[in-house]
């Protein structure tokens, strides 16, 4: 079963706040319905502690440098659906 | 998984360092508490170099797609740091009290330095991992009460092509 990946309407504009180029975007995209979407349980983890919700992390690189993006995930009701509520990231530039 | 076990290790090797000296630092006799101190620095002076190694070792890790539990190894971490600091900082504050009164402590200029840099570490964990934001994740709520949120493929394909 492949699960449909929704985003909050503030991830969508804290998103759009991080200005990421076109090819860390397509990347992003390429992880949360290639990998995500496909296996969440192999690539959900959850969080410990009063957080009580799911994480999803992967790297990725693009000329500048290195990305490490965390998203947090909740199944919706449907249990078809998983919704990003959260979005972090960490950049290191480039040698 | 590999900085689960070396944080084990590190609380384990701070731990065993504050169940040794904890007891000492309750002794009366300042002249003994330095020259207590004095032969317990080498061991903690490492200490300190080895939670530096940690730090630098679980960041390059974290960017470089090693760390699954990002939140949880987090707040694990950040644990360590303050049980450290306290420590640490209490042998710190037991060394100044002695020198204060005039009992030398050889290389506890070094003591303040370990301090000092995991005080930074401390401070740089706190300020750049990427915890979840809580006042996000609030807004979020009440975007999937009231029905706001998009399929991701939209909202990056419109990210990627603006114009389109």
């Amino acid at each position: 079963m492949r699960y449909e990946i929704q985003i909050t309407n503030s991830v969508r504009e804290k998103l759009a706040g991080l200005n990421l180029s076109p090819q860390l975007l397509y990347y992003i995209d390429g992880h949360l319905h290639d990998e995500l979407a496909e296996l969440p349980t192999r690539h959900l983890q959850r969080v410990r502690g009063a957080a009580d919700c799911l994480q999803y992390s992967f790297c990725e690189s693009d000329r500048a440098g290195d990305y490490l993006f965390v998203f947090t995930v909740v199944y919706s009701r449907d249990e078809e659906t998983l919704i990003i509520m959260d979005l972090e990231y960490l950049f290191e530039a480039g040698g | 998984m590999t900085e689960s076990v070396l944080l084990r290790l590190c609380r384990a090797q701070a731990n065993l360092a504050e169940t040794v000296i904890q007891p000492w630092m309750r002794e009366h006799d300042a002249g003994a508490r330095a020259r207590l101190i004095e032969s317990m620095l080498p061991r903690l002076i490492d200490l300190g170099a080895v939670l530096r190694e940690l730090h630098a070792a679980v960041w390059k890790d974290l960017v470089g797609g090693g760390v699954r539990e990002v939140q949880s190894l987090g707040e694990d971490l950040q644990q360590m740091w303050a049980d450290a600091l306290a420590f640490l900082g209490g042998v710190r504050a037991n060394g100044r009290e002695c020198l204060a009164q005039g009992y030398a402590i050889d290389r506890f200029d070094e003591l303040e330095r370990v301090v000092e840099a995991l005080e930074q570490v401390r401070e740089e964990h706190g300020a750049r991992w990427p915890w979840i934001d809580q006042e996000t994740v609030a807004r979020s709520k009440a975007d999937i009460a009231a029905g706001r949120c998009y399929r991701a493929k939209d909202v990056l394909d419109a990210l990627r092509n603006p114009n389109h």
